[in-house]
């Protein structure tokens, strides 16, 4: 399978936010702000890159060998959980201001559908390679984010509008979300 | 607080999706059909009940260190094993939820019950929490299903013996199946619940 | 509490929970692989319309020789000659992949088309799984063309409604059954790739 058709199914096509409802939470959650948003997106980026290609070796290099798919679910989730440990570590170390900037989203991102949703997806298509499961992450990552960004632009600009009281909030937010999901509709004739 | 009341409250007051609006990605991804919200639904509630049952069970073997790992464990294997009881007996329902039921994992009403609920009540109250909670879920589900089924396919309850379908002159949106018709109902049905709110509360500050 | 009986207690939990999973898949694994098995058996039937208790050969994998990934020969009663074919394609459809099972006769008509895993929009391109559209390529020969309206040309199949894309991909997997047939199963009835 072409990677280039998997990357841009997975950030336009197929989007993980809009099309796939993937990471609906923090899209939710996390797009009152521009620059929470640009951090959530970021922070998502990271870890979604890095469990994508630790949760294919895992499966294919361990549970496969060993016949032990059936604790697929067990194992990812606690690699997921670990991987964002560990880069909260790291980042706290290593790159303080960096750390700054994500560290509490970090947390946030373990119980982030989409993260382990890339995983699971990842071995359950067929003739994905390391490659494409890596580029599949990355992908839907970039996906997440411009779905984020987008929309925290929206929300910032809805703040300012007069709006009936019963549709103050999320009701407002999600028909928003609805008509971006309309727009992202019209990528799918270009596969 | 009273066993009737723990129920009531996961159905009504704290309702996970039209009140905490929390875990939503299956709300939005998989009420296509009606039939496909009850599935989801009661699996998830299947979850929810036996993962609160047990991490109410060993809440005083696990140190607070390592609760949410802990936690993630149970509730990883609870899903498992609906996965795995799912393909083996309904293997057409496990294939419309696909993806969906491995990641009831990372739903966080589950975890979230797991934190604030079952891991400082006893067994019995824990598991009418997730009772609760998986009714006022499941609830939530059907309804948002029904409606765009019915708005977007013209059918209600299809591939059931309850079947009803609609006369071709009714029109069918075909948006309301899609992606956005999933984000638009969810927000109208919201919409519709406040203002409900704000009636009453209209209504109450006048009888007072 | 100390660190090492911190581990250990959360160790104790991993552990149980692993041997409860192994126990539940031990008991469900030979029923899914059944579920599969029928799931399939009942696909290949159902296919080759008109063919009443066919006996099929084993599966016969291709390479992936014109888009077809698996085939098998079906018989009838102790006669050797083949009756017809029934025919996997795997292509990409409009969400992701498509599994479409193809039945022929011993002549390269189709019997019968059904898709058997999809991962196509409900009320869309999942319409495509419906009677309604798979019985148009009944009783005819490809190669197939997808249009939008009804139109008397034999070899014409009338797209699903708003899913031209899924529609398409289907009409393509029975192309490639079909071209299969022409190119390999006709010359060399009765046999598996690689067989003499």
């Amino acid at each position: 399978m072409n990677v280039f058709v998997v990357f841009v199914s997975a950030v336009l096509v197929n989007n993980f936010v809009l099309s796939r409802f993937l990471g609906i939470c923090p899209f939710l959650g996390v797009s009152r702000k521009l620059e929470t948003a640009v951090g959530m997106g970021l922070a998502v980026t990271f870890v979604m890159a890095l469990s994508s290609a630790v949760t294919y070796i895992v499966y294919y290099g361990l549970l496969v060998r060993y016949e032990l798919e059936y604790l697929y679910n067990i194992a990812f989730i606690l690699i997921i959980a670990s991987l964002v440990q560990l880069v909260e570590m790291f980042l706290k170390r290593s790159s303080p201001s960096l750390y700054k900037a994500l560290g509490v989203y970090l947390p946030l991102i373990t119980t982030n559908c989409a993260v382990l949703g890339v995983a699971v997806i990842n071995i359950r298509e067929e003739g994905f390679t390391l490659f494409h499961a890596v580029i599949n992450g990355i992908g839907g990552a970039a996906g997440f984010t411009l779905a984020l960004i987008l929309f925290a632009g929206i929300r910032e600009r809805i703040e300012f509008n007069s709006i009936p009281k019963a549709f103050r909030g999320f009701p407002i937010a999600l028909i928003a979300a609805g008509l971006m999901s309309v727009v992202f509709l019209g990528f799918r004739g270009i596969l | 607080m009273k066993y009737d009341k723990i129920l009531k409250n996961g159905i009504f007051d704290e309702n996970p999706t039209f009140v905490q609006v929390i875990g939503m990605c299956p709300v939005l991804a998989i009420t296509t059909t009606a039939v496909n919200g009850v599935g989801m639904g009661l699996s998830t509630m299947a979850v929810l009940v036996f993962s609160n049952l047990f991490v109410s069970l060993i809440r005083h073997f696990v140190p607070d260190q390592i609760r949410i790992p802990a936690y993630v464990v149970v509730i990883a294997s609870f899903v498992t094993i609906v996965e795995f009881l799912l393909k083996a007996y309904l293997p057409a329902l496990n294939n419309s939820l696909g993806l969906f039921i491995p990641l009831i994992v990372v739903n966080c009403i589950i975890l979230a019950r797991a934190e604030t609920f079952a891991a400082k009540n006893p067994p019995v109250k824990s598991l009418l929490d997730g009772i609760g909670m998986g009714l006022g879920f499941t609830a939530a589900l059907v309804i948002i299903g029904a409606f765009r089924e019915l708005l977007g396919n013209g059918t209600i309850l299809t591939d059931t013996a309850f079947e009803i379908i609609l006369p071709q002159s009714f029109p069918r949106t075909l948006l309301m199946i899609l992606p956005p018709g999933a984000f638009i109902t969810l927000g109208l049905l919201m919409a519709l619940f406040n203002n409900i709110k704000i009636i009453f509360a209209g209504k109450n500050q006048e009888g007072a | 509490m100390g660190i090492v009986k911190t581990g250990f207690r959360l160790f104790i939990i991993t552990l149980t929970a692993a041997a409860a999973l192994g126990a539940v898949n031990y008991i469900t694994e030979p029923m899914i692989d059944e579920n599969v098995r029928e799931a399939r058996e009942a696909a290949m039937e159902e296919v080759l319309t008109g063919i009443d208790d066919p006996g099929f050969s084993k599966e016969f994998t291709t390479g992936n020789r014109y888009g077809v990934v698996s085939y098998y020969i079906a018989t009838k009663g102790s006669s050797p000659n083949p009756v017809g074919y029934v025919v996997y394609v795997d292509r990409q459809g409009d969400q992701g992949g498509i599994t479409v099972c193809v039945g022929l006769d011993a002549g390269g008509v189709i019997l019968g088309v059904k898709l058997v895993s999809h991962e196509e929009t409900p009320g869309l391109g999942a319409n495509a799984a419906r009677p309604a559209f798979l019985s148009q390529f009944t009783g005819r020969e490809g190669p197939f063309n997808v249009v939008k309206t009804r139109s008397a040309n034999p070899r014409d199949i009338v797209a699903v409604t708003a899913a031209t894309n899924t529609s398409r991909a289907v009409s393509g997997a029975v192309n490639d059954a079909w071209v299969f047939y022409h190119e390999y199963l006709s010359w060399n009835p009765g046999k598996g790739v690689g067989e003499p």
